[in-house]
């Protein structure tokens, strides 16, 4: 489950009246979270000056608990840091001890500066005019500045953040010629791959102001060489950061800025040995996938969820899946029938019908529940995660490295199933923001750390398409989504089936059965429907 | 991306060939089922001028459920919450899913033009506009030329 799922406990109802979750005035979280420094309870309070130390404090607090399992809501010491940023003066402060005290090999730091900055109302215009004042954003503070690149990361994190939120006047406004410059002048080589990742990543957000898009791209076009062609070659990086920096990059130059003479990779990619992948038409929507189909990674903030092609009915299968970023990810199975709600923060292993592990909290997910394996198993980058599952004996196991983390049965749980009817297992995985791996379904003798027992792979025992096996550029697929022609005569509702019924007593049409049947009211004037005539 | 439903397609194509006046709404480059949302003021109303910034989104199970929508612009409202979370019937307990983007969109703006301080969800903007309804406007109108005024 993405911590996200905070959000979404107080959003589910969109907005009903009794929502009681903003921390009004008279609202006030006892200071349970808090040491001995807040010994005034409501310091936090508007009518109080915030010292930066308090902020601090409650940033690093909100660090620990975001990790923990079984809260159900959002925990008090980030309700204290809404109060503080509902002003525009408290907003900056939180934003500059953000910047200086989350620290960059904390993988939950980018997922406190999301969680705290979504909940937040945004900025206006002035403000966050300010805040780039205040970073100082210049091609010499890229290349000398006085700041870590831990600082250099956060900033870049909260500049994409407020870029994407902010789409519109407000990021055209934001990326003025230092900003530009600051970004792009991180991209050298040379740099701290975290910081060449976080900038990219943030003129990407940028980029979706579509006049930013043309300035980055003219920008681009001006320098000698292009810097993401040289960040593309980094893509087969042993390092992990840098193999996440050719990702990006080639993302970015496949589908926000093209460059003339380059081929999109898809055309490029020869495929025939690959019979199983990511389905792109099975994963939700802002998940990046790689033009072979193998690789994975989010840099939206949603939990973003995808589902292999091959289906798995019976048998002992096997799949490794090469970890690149340290934070939350929940890798495993699920069957057709598992939802991906990438807004509510639900993904594999949060239903019934799917069960994932998440090497970054330790935990096993099944159910939207989650249990400690009973074997230590922290994910770091480079680690190989290896998805067991054997349907006969209904265990799943997950490995790291080659050792058994958790065996489980839960996945198995569900029943009642109609007699002769069999359930497809899928591999599918779900991301939280900046995490990425690559997915390893075969050939046997490709893979790391073979289980012991007799097991089968998916790209041995399938085969594609060729048209499967391509992942069109983004903006391609939409623009043929877009041509579809459809039908004048189809239902009003889905406009997927012919018209053909009549509702009674009502009357009304123009609807289809498939609809209809879902239906208690008549969707045109609520009269209760008795039934439905073809 | 998973598979479009033709209903979003459809609907799509129609906001982009004949278009809300005062309102336009347009998909995002990646996600065809987020929507960037400007809604203008209406006249006569203390929004009017303002140009206010909101994102909807259409859920899974779509029409069937309504599309989620939020002002991102800051907006003084007895019926908007500093999140900018709206309450309104027909995005809850009285969706159909015969209404369509563009009907909740100009519900929404019909909203501006005519707050409701006794169904409330920003409870002390609701109580302002009820005991001193010169004063909420003024509020109103100040919140509008501060943030939904760019320029």
């Amino acid at each position: 489950m993405g911590a996200c799922h905070w959000k979404c406990c107080k959003n589910a109802d969109n907005g009903s009246a009794n929502a009681t979750s903003s921390p009004s005035p008279d609202h006030r979280p006892s200071a349970s979270g808090a040491q001995s420094n807040d010994d005034e309870s409501d310091w936090y309070l508007p009518s109080r000056k915030y010292q930066a130390k308090h902020i601090d404090h409650l940033i690093l607090q909100t660090l620990k608990v975001i990790g923990k399992i079984g809260i159900e809501n959002p925990p008090e010491v980030l309700l204290k840091l809404h109060t503080i940023a509902d002003q525009e003066e408290g907003w900056i402060k939180v934003i500059n001890s953000m910047v200086s005290v989350i620290p960059i090999d904390n993988p939950l730091g980018p997922a406190v500066i999301v969680f705290l900055l979504d909940d937040c109302p945004l900025p206006n215009k002035d403000t966050v005019i300010r805040l780039c004042k205040m970073f100082d954003l210049s091609q010499e503070s890229s290349s000398k500045g006085r700041r870590t690149p831990c600082q250099q990361c956060n900033m870049c994190i909260i500049l994409g953040l407020l870029a994407e939120k902010l789409a519109g006047p407000s990021s055209v406004a934001m990326l003025t010629q230092g900003t530009l410059e600051y970004l792009v002048a991180n991209l050298d080589e040379k740099n701290d791959p975290v910081v060449v990742l976080h900038s990219l990543i943030a003129l990407e957000k940028f980029a979706q102001t579509s006049e930013n898009k043309i300035t980055i791209k003219k920008y681009f076009e001006l320098e000698n060489r292009n810097p993401l062609l040289n960040l593309e070659s980094m893509l087969n990086s042993s390092d992990q950061v840098r193999a996440q920096v050719g990702f990006c990059a080639q993302w970015c130059l496949d589908n926000l800025f093209p460059v003339l003479n380059r081929k999109y990779t898809y055309e490029l990619m020869n495929l025939k040995h690959i019979n199983a992948m990511l389905n792109v038409k099975d994963a939700s929507e802002y998940l990046k996938i790689s033009p072979d189909g193998l690789e994975a990674r989010c840099d939206a903030y949603s939990f973003e969820s995808v589902r292999c092609t091959f289906e798995v009915t019976s048998g002992v299968w096997y799949y490794e899946t090469n970890i690149r970023s340290a934070g939350v990810m929940q890798i495993g199975w699920a069957t057709k029938k598992s939802k991906f709600l990438n807004h509510e923060g639900y993904g594999i292993g949060d239903d019934e019908y799917s069960v994932a592990y998440d090497g970054c909290r330790q935990l096993i997910w099944h159910d939207a529940k989650s249990d400690p394996p009973p074997n230590e198993g922290i994910w770091r980058p480079g680690d190989i995660l290896g998805c067991l599952l054997d349907v006969e004996n209904r265990e799943s196991i997950f490995y790291l490295n080659g050792r058994v983390v958790s065996v489980t049965s839960q996945l198995f749980n569900v029943t009642s199933l109609p007699p002769g009817e069999r359930v497809g297992y899928f591999a599918a995985a779900s991301f939280m923001s900046f995490q990425q791996c690559r997915f390893n379904f075969g050939n046997k003798s490709t893979f790391l750390y073979p289980p012991s027992r007799e097991f089968q792979c998916f790209n041995e025992h399938t085969s594609l398409t060729d048209e499967e096996r391509i992942v069109l550029p983004r903006h391609i697929q939409m623009e043929q989504l877009r041509n579809i022609l459809i039908q004048e005569d189809s239902c009003t509702l889905c406009f997927d089936s012919t018209a053909d019924v009549t509702l009674r007593p009502c009357g009304h049409s123009g609807f289809c059965k498939k609809c209809c049947v879902m239906l208690t009211e008549c969707p045109m004037c609520r009269a209760k429907i008795c039934a439905i005539e073809l | 991306m998973s598979a479009l439903p033709r209903r979003i397609i459809k609907e799509t194509q129609r906001l982009m060939q004949e278009p809300v006046p005062g309102i336009s709404a347009v998909p995002d480059e990646s996600n065809a089922r987020y929507f960037h949302v400007i809604v203008t003021g209406p006249e006569d109303s203390p929004f009017e001028g303002g140009l206010f910034k909101l994102e909807l989104f259409l859920p899974e199970d779509y029409p069937m459920s309504a599309p989620k929508v939020r002002f991102i612009t800051k907006i003084y409202h007895p019926n908007i919450d500093r999140l900018g979370r709206i309450c309104l019937d027909i995005l809850k307990d009285k969706w159909s899913p015969a209404l369509q983007i563009r009907t909740v969109l100009l519900s929404i703006q019909a909203l501006l033009s005519a707050p409701n301080p006794d169904d409330p969800l920003a409870n002390d903007v609701a109580e302002l506009w009820k005991v001193n309804e010169v004063e909420a406007i003024r509020n109103a109108k100040e919140w509008t030329r501060k943030y939904a005024m760019e320029n």
